[in-house]
């Protein structure tokens, strides 16, 4: 463990310039709506085959941990979520940059991203082996329970309009309907279009939604500049002690729901932070700023997609078994250099696995740099002209859509979903509950797939297993509750 | 100079250097003799995974060699069980350009009923590797050998839970095993890739699965024990694991990459490739690579490779992996709770409209003086429309026109900027004069073309 300190930091040199060049590169695709830290780090997997296992895993995670804080971004300024784990942060870090406190949210974001960070390293650090035997206890029916606790919490963050929420929660599960069943792998509702078996990709339809509707938006304007920040205050940026005491609580919880969702494989960055934002919401004083620009929103959001990347390493780090997109890639590059994770990698290669480790650390501590000191000049980002900014997005969403898989047709989705988003929109239909039934259906789907085929068709598992019974328990609740809370209301202000 | 004219000689310069860099820096003189560009590899799975990280050493070790003039571009179509990235494959030019790596998942994408097609729609160029598969259980499970595991499922049909990738190798591997054994069946569920399958064994929530070698060897500390291993001989590197043929059961398998042309490919093409393919396989840094991994550096071309590729077929074709339907109708349960909860947002809105009208203009005022304002000022929805427009004709000439994406960008970029900086006919000149948008719609395209192509190696359209 000391030699890999020394390694890491005065021994050799380079691993910190990796560390650096990674998280740059990492919090610049983060940033960029279209370009994914998945994508960043698939394609740059090939540059590392001339590299020491131990420096290649170096520049990877450092990539990880940019990009998931880099979406941030341009989620506060421009209402484009530059990744997917970022969606939630456009609910209130727009609201708060439109308000002109553009250098305040970016600094919450930025803070919470750190403090998320650490917390998840240190359940990484201490935890990583005893905390994954865990995950394999849990069956694939305690999985769609605890899946379907997220899905209901669509309910709770849409209160301001129940129907519309739920309407475009639907319509979300209903857009995963065509292409291969995630339980049976049999393709359906293709209309006969091959390439559409695989259904419609998260990536396309993410960009589509958020990025192009916002550009389809902007075009309709008449306003000089993009509408979104009108006087950028860089102020705020660095934030004070009595602020980081405030927001301690919040940032606490959420990393520790990020921590555990990212622990749990196929569930990455997107729903720890819808679950963060949801808890904070129900504990919170006051619930009703939430998506109209609250400090709790964005410092929940951030917080929980960052602890995520420490959660999801544990199980790839002690057991193989990747938690997200990401660490399946990187789970390749592992097996790329030879090394076969699991539980052989901390018997024979221990170095590898503090490695990996203390670059989470590293990276973390030099991302916070970063992003601080240039804060300032991104935030300047949304005061350039619609003129400039919006072809370049434009060129940016339709070469990553067309990147994922080298095919137009993903292009066309981005664009249909684009047009979808904006009307969506003029309709006053919110667009979170939309990604999250997008994101969460295919996963509630195999689990229950899967659970029923291993149970020959039976629901029983559901309420005898205590795991699923308690998270079912819960969503009952949260459906609920919220209902209840209305009716009260009513019937108080009646009397 | 003015600052103008700095950025124009800037953007005349990179241009120079792209079309110069073009011309002269690639190196390669055109002349008739195959390959004289580069041949995509299009691999139908993501970046990372077996058959990718297969198809990239065969690529550098191409490269690395010499053993062709041009480069190997791998190109990933991942998903849908690997029939996106066939289907692009059997629909490309069968001029030798475009070639394909692909296991078995070919064979039993058709035999399953995913796809229409199969290796009848490709010309093979050669089998290579080969990694056997081990029949796995939990540490504390009482099946020992393969045999008590068969008797149990025999004996019990349809109670042994089976972990399997559904309509892929690993579910075929059960479904000959069953074949093997008459009146013993096993209950499959989907689960997916070796790390899912290994979780579910050792959580206890499927009984067996199979694996392949090399993730057996990485899971077996974990908590799995190998009843039986489907190489004809014991593998040096695990000896203690039983074959299946020595206990009595005809399975006699290895999981290898097939090398495939679009069909009506020139022969001589396809024995040039299968050459290169042979030589890399006995390539000494590829045969270490495949060491590490317990795959064999195997290499079958020509009619070897046609005969096992037959007898495969044949294997695949004779069972039948319908499983019993014991699932909900989820498209149609999703459809109707779309159906019923639009039906009471469209109820609601119709209701409430005038009130709820009321209240968010009431709410505006209250919050931001500007917004409302701005409500005033109708939004141009003409312009959503033309933008719309604008995209899907740009799209269509990338799809379809053969010209540069960085000229046909260069042309978008212009027309996005005129459409959303809201120029009337008058201030066009303008946009040439006053602003560096032109220079923009120039270094942009050339800038992300740059990156995309040379660094990340993805051809654009």
């Amino acid at each position: 463990m000391n030699e890999v300190i020394y390694e890491l930091t005065i021994g050799d040199p380079v691993n910190l310039l990796w560390v650096g060049i990674g998280t740059m590169l990492g919090i610049l695709v983060g940033a960029i709506p279209g370009l994914t830290g998945a994508m960043l780090i698939a394609l740059s997997l090939p540059l590392t085959y001339s590299m020491q296992p131990a420096e290649a895993m170096v520049l990877l995670v450092s990539m990880y941990v940019g990009s998931i804080s880099g979406g941030l971004i341009t989620a506060t300024l421009l209402r484009m979520p530059g990744t997917p784990a970022s969606v939630i942060t456009t609910l209130d870090g727009y609201p708060m940059a439109r308000a002109g406190k553009p250098g305040r949210a970016l600094g919450l974001g930025i803070m919470a991203s750190f403090v998320g960070g650490l917390i998840s390293w240190i359940f990484l650090a201490l935890l990583a082996e005893p905390i994954s035997h865990l995950s394999t206890e849990l069956g694939d029916f305690d999985y769609f329970a605890l899946v379907l606790v997220a899905l209901v919490l669509i309910a709770s963050i849409s209160s301001k309009s129940l129907a519309a929420g739920v309407f475009s929660g639907f319509l979300g599960i209903l857009v995963t309907i065509p292409g291969e069943s995630p339980a049976t792998g049999d393709t359906r509702w293709t209309l006969g279009i091959e390439q559409l078996n695989n259904g419609f990709d998260l990536l396309p339809v993410l960009i589509g939604l958020f990025a192009v509707s916002q550009v389809i938006h902007e075009v309709t304007s008449r306003e000089k500049q993009v509408e979104s920040v009108s006087q950028v205050a860089p102020e705020g940026i660095l934030l004070g002690a009595a602020d980081w005491f405030r927001h301690l609580g919040n940032m606490i919880r959420s990393s520790v729901i990020g921590t555990w969702v990212g622990i749990l494989p196929g569930i990455g960055a997107n729903v720890g932070s819808v679950m963060a934002y949801s808890a904070s919401k129900s504990v919170s004083k006051d619930p009703d700023a939430f998506g109209t620009g609250s400090e709790e929103g964005v410092v929940a959001s951030e917080a929980a997609n960052n602890a995520t990347i420490g959660g999801a390493l544990i199980p790839l780090v002690a057991m193989g078994i990747p938690g997200s997109v990401i660490d399946a890639i990187l789970l390749g590059a592992l097996i790329l250099h030879g090394l076969q994770p699991g539980v052989l990698l901390f018997r024979n290669n221990p170095e590898i696995v503090y490695t990996i480790i203390l670059t989470m650390l590293l990276a973390n501590v030099v991302m916070f740099a970063m992003m601080v000191l240039s804060a300032k000049w991104i935030s300047k980002l949304a005061t350039i002209p619609r003129v400039y900014l919006l072809p370049v997005v434009i060129v940016f969403c339709v070469v990553g859509s067309y990147a994922l898989n080298n095919r137009m047709f993903d292009v066309w989705v981005m664009l249909g979903f684009g047009v979808a988003g904006f009307v969506m929109e003029r309709a006053t239909i919110p667009l979170a509950p939309f990604v999250i039934g997008f994101v969460l259906a295919p996963i509630a789907e195999e689990k229950l797939g899967a659970g029923l085929q291993a149970a020959n068709g039976s629901y029983l598992p559901l309420v005898t297993r205590p795991v699923a019974l308690l998270f079912l328990i819960v969503s009952v609740v949260l459906v609920v509750w919220p209902m209840m809370k209305t009716w009260l209301r009513s019937r108080a202000k009646e009397e | 100079m003015s600052q103008r004219n700095w950025i124009r000689l800037v953007v005349l310069l990179v241009v120079l250097a792209d079309i110069g860099w073009r011309l002269f820096g690639s190196g390669s003189t055109a002349n008739d003799q195959y390959p004289n560009r580069a041949i995509t590899l299009v691999v139908p799975f993501g970046p990372g995974g077996e058959s990718d990280t297969f198809a990239r050493m065969i690529q550098k070790a191409v490269k690395d060699n010499g053993f062709l003039d041009q480069e190997i571009v791998v190109k990933n179509v991942g998903g849908a069980g690997a029939t996106i990235g066939s289907g692009q494959a059997r629909k490309a030019e069968p001029d030798g350009y475009t070639m394909m790596i692909l296991h078995e998942a070919l064979i039993t994408a058709q035999a399953s009923g995913k796809v229409s097609y199969g290796p009848e729609s490709f010309e093979p160029i050669a089998a290579s590797g080969k990694t056997s598969m081990v029949i796995a259980v939990a540490e504390d499970s009482p099946y020992r050998t393969l045999t008590e595991l068969m008797q149990a499922a025999k004996e019990a049909p349809n109670e042994l839970v089976f972990a399997a990738n559904l309509g892929a190798p690993v579910h075929y591997a059960g479904l000959i095993l069953e074949k093997d054994f008459p009146g013993a069946h096993f209950r499959y569920t989907q689960k997916g890739g070796g790390a899912s399958r290994f979780e579910a064994v050792i959580g206890g929530h499927a009984d067996v699965s199979a694996f392949s070698l090399g993730e057996y060897v990485s899971f077996k500390d974990g908590g799995l024990r190998a009843v039986a291993i489907s190489s004809a001989e014991r593998h040096p590197e695990v000896p203690e694991i039983q074959t299946a043929l020595e206990q009595g059961f005809n399975f006699v398998h290895a999981n290898m990459h097939f090398w495939w042309f679009p069909k009506g490919t020139d022969p001589q093409k396809v024995s040039l490739m299968a050459g290169v393919i042979a030589r890399c396989m006995a390539a000494p840094e590829v045969r270490e690579k495949l060491a590490l991994r317990l795959s064999e550096p195997y290499i079958a071309t020509g009619g070897a490779m046609q005969e096992m590729l037959q007898t495969r077929i044949g294997k695949i074709q004779s069972v039948d992996a319908t499983s019993p339907d014991v699932l909900p109708n989820i498209p149609l349960w999703v459809s109707i709770a779309t159906a019923t909860s639009l039906l009471v947002l469209v109820v609601r809105r119709l209701r409430h409209s005038d009130s709820d009208l009321q209240q968010e203009t009431t709410e505006l005022i209250e919050e931001e003086p500007e917004a409302v304002e701005r409500k005033g000022r109708l939004p141009r929805l003409g312009n959503a429309g033309l933008f719309v427009l604008m995209t899907a004709l740009y799209l269509l000439a990338l799809e379809y026109l053969p010209i540069d994406f960085r000229i046909i960008t260069a042309i978008y970029m212009l027309d996005v900027a005129v459409l959303c900086g809201g120029y009337k006919n008058e201030d066009l000149q303008k946009l040439f004069t006053k602003s560096y948008v032109p220079e923009m719609a120039i270094l942009v395209p050339l800038l992300v073309h740059f990156v995309f192509q040379s660094f990340f190696s993805i051809q654009l359209p």
